[in-house]
């Protein structure tokens, strides 16, 4: 699978500074990079190396300090706040590591939720829900409680909600952060799926090295300073065997994936050990 | 906890079935949330807190149960005092006399001039004398009327005995309770059909133009009993002393067609040196009075209010350190600061209008039975009247329902400002 070239996101001359009363925390120092449109994207580091700052300022949470994050043409930050959090509820989905929910809403009330801000009825919005909470084979948990989930059936259900607004982009912040190897592989394989088939753009943030062959483009960060990689070279027998079981774990994928597309990451072998 | 839906087959997240095809998603761009989902997530924040939820409506339900139960205490009493003293007399018109009438006059001249200005619907005479009723062998000092219908219609005299208080004849008269009493009879009914004479003499009412040469004589026969004032007192037609030849009357009774034309008809009136008064000026009085008095019993019953505002704000608080996380969350999923300011104005405001809802219903529930049993009270005394100490009238409950409504907004004012500003970033901030 070769990602299309076009850019969806587009970081030019971005940084970001905190200044704080005694020392200044230069969390993204100056880069410039593209997210290819189709394309799996995986932004990693060590802990603290401003993986979170990059993300936050990539979907317009949180201005940065200096440069602009284009969107399909669009400055981000150029638009006021409302448009921009209009602009966020139609194109991005957004899955944590965390699973945070309305604590008082069902599941496809929550998994709504999206569709509502974007002033859906709760009847329009109902049946996108369960669209997509079948899409993640989650459909019988719609009129749950979210707490009462197990922690992997909360993180298929957030990435129904990720997906129910039909974006191009979706970002997970550390999806497999909290879960079990097992559950953990099977929402990385669903985020692959949804790639290949859906034709959605993958940003994953992510410490955990072990899914870095699955990605086409990669943004590698360290101490605030951004390299950017593309994914290219063979795999190691040992680490196609387990990317092979982590993509086709579950969840019923439609075709049993080839590895054709994914490749081994030359340049983080060093990271790997 | 709901069990999952039982026409749902049992999960196999490994199945190779093909995916479902999304289904187009219709295209909102730039529409917000709507009133109805910001009212069903209320709701269900709010039921999702029972005890606490039910706690704070309480606290509004005490709070506007006791403004509204006062206010409608003071507004019953209001209406009871003015019924007794102002009683069925028509509030709209002005009474007439003159200061100097010996020089002016209320003859039938101003009587016609008065019909012409705008505004007068009616003009009600009577003639009074200062006289001397006899009545078998005993004889008593009395004010002797000479009214016409309208007179007696508009004085809205209690009738205690007979069958109507109007004169038809001229020789029909009305006597009350006082000088029934006076000339020594105990029970109404058996004045009815009685002759009583009057006397008017000449050099005891100097002060009216006196057309005859000697005293006025006159028998006449007891049709009604009324309830008038304390001193005696006898109604006979007006007829009776214009035919006498008597030209001025005592005192007229402007009738007009609204309240508030009675201060520019009475200017009018008051033009021709005339003196005027009128039972609207009591009104106002006791209005001024009871004004104050309901402003007192708010003031108390917002004691009550302050409390339940202090509960409220504090709710809506301590949902707003909870909710961090949540509110984040809708800021990222794409909620403006707008949406989530709106989404604590409307749980405060369902909180604060359920409050007034049941509170209105409680004051009203309370009211009416302190007031069954205050009549129950009153009859054992051998009080007959049925009357209402409680009065909630349709324009305090719509003014609670939106004082209800001015509260919650005041209220969640402050939380709903502090929820807006929460930063999706710092809420949701994992330990990186």
């Amino acid at each position: 699978m070769s990602a299309s070239q076009t850019p969806v996101i587009q970081v030019k001359n971005l940084e970001k500074t905190f200044v704080l009363p005694n020392e200044t925390i230069h969390a993204v120092k100056t880069c410039s990079f593209e997210i290819p449109d189709n394309s799996f994207t995986i932004i990693y580091g060590p802990s603290g190396s401003g993986k979170s700052t990059l993300l936050d300022a990539l979907t317009g949470l949180e201005p940065p300090t200096k440069g602009s994050v284009i969107f399909k043409g669009q400055d981000m930050y150029e638009m006021n706040s409302d448009q921009r959090a209009n602009f966020r509820a139609n194109n991005l989905g957004m899955v944590y590591q965390s699973n945070y929910w309305v604590a008082s809403l069902s599941v496809v009330e929550n998994v709504s939720m999206p569709l509502y801000l974007s002033g859906y009825t709760p009847h329009q919005a109902r049946s996108l829900a369960l669209d997509s909470l079948e899409r993640v084979r989650v459909g019988h948990l719609a009129h749950q409680h979210p707490s009462v989930l197990s922690g992997g059936e909360q993180q298929r259900v957030s990435l129904a909600r990720a997906l129910v607004s039909q974006p191009e982009v979706i970002v997970a912040d550390e999806p497999t952060g909290n879960l079990d190897t097992s559950n953990g592989d099977n929402v990385m394989s669903l985020l692959s799926n949804l790639q290949k088939e859906l034709k959605k753009t993958i940003i994953l943030v992510t410490h955990n090295l072990e899914y870095l062959p699955m990605s086409t483009h990669r943004v590698k960060l360290k101490d605030g300073v951004v390299t950017i990689e593309k994914a290219d070279g063979e795999l190691a027998p040992e680490d196609r065997s387990r990317l092979e079981a982590i993509v086709n774990s579950s969840p019923a994928p439609t075709t049993t994936v080839k590895l054709d597309g994914i490749h081994k990451p030359n340049a983080t072998k060093e990271n790997q050990a | 906890m709901k069990s999952p839906r039982p026409d749902r087959a049992p999960v196999d997240y490994t199945s190779t079935k093909p995916l479902p095809k999304p289904t187009p998603k219709p295209v909102r761009h730039g529409r917000y949330m709507r009133l109805r989902v910001l009212f069903m997530i209320s709701l269900k924040n709010l039921a999702y807190k029972k005890l606490r939820t039910l706690l704070t409506i309480t606290g509004v339900v005490i709070g506007i149960g006791a403004i509204v139960f006062l206010v409608s205490l003071g507004l019953g009493l209001q209406q009871v005092v003015t019924e007794r003293v102002i009683g069925s007399k028509s509030v709209n018109t002005i009474e007439v006399t003159s200061s100097k009438p010996q020089s002016i006059r209320l003859s039938a001249d101003e009587v016609s001039r008065f019909t012409k200005y705008s505004h007068v619907t009616d003009i009600a005479k009577t003639y009074s004398f200062a006289g001397r009723i006899t009545y078998k062998s005993s004889t008593s000092d009395a004010v002797i009327y000479g009214a016409d219908a309208s007179y007696l219609d508009l004085s809205g005299f209690r009738l205690v005995a007979g069958k109507e208080s109007t004169v038809k004849s001229e020789t029909d008269a009305i006597i009350n309770t006082t000088l029934l009493k006076t000339i020594g009879i105990d029970d109404a009914n058996k004045a009815l059909g009685q002759k009583i004479s009057t006397l008017i003499q000449r050099d005891k009412n100097q002060a009216v133009s006196f057309p005859l040469d000697g005293d006025f004589n006159k028998e006449l026969t007891i049709i009604s009993v009324i309830d008038s004032g304390t001193s005696s007192e006898i109604f006979t037609s007006d007829q009776l002393f214009s035919h006498a030849g008597f030209r001025d009357y005592s005192q007229l009774k402007i009738v007009v067609n609204d309240r508030a034309n009675i201060a520019q008809v009475r200017k009018q009136v008051e033009a021709q040196a005339l003196t005027t008064s009128s039972p609207s000026d009591t009104l106002d009085q006791i209005n001024q009075v009871f004004v104050l008095l309901n402003f007192l019993l708010a003031g108390f019953g917002g004691i009550g209010m302050v409390i339940a505002v202090l509960g409220m704000f504090n709710t809506l608080t301590i949902t707003l350190l909870e909710r961090t996380k949540e509110i984040g969350l809708l800021i990222s999923l794409g909620a403006r600061k707008k949406d989530i300011r709106r989404l604590f104005v409307v749980e405060a405001v369902v909180l604060s209008l359920s409050g007034a809802f049941f509170g209105l219903i409680m004051a009203w529930l309370l009211g009416a039975g302190i007031n069954s049993v205050a009549i129950g009270l009153a009859s054992s005394r051998g009080v007959k009247d049925t009357f209402n100490i409680f009065f909630l009238p349709y324009w305090l409950i719509l003014a609670v329902m939106l004082f209800a409504i001015i509260v919650g907004l005041i209220v969640v004012a402050f939380p709903a400002r502090r929820a807006a500003r929460i930063s999706p970033v710092v809420a949701l901030r994992r330990g990186d």
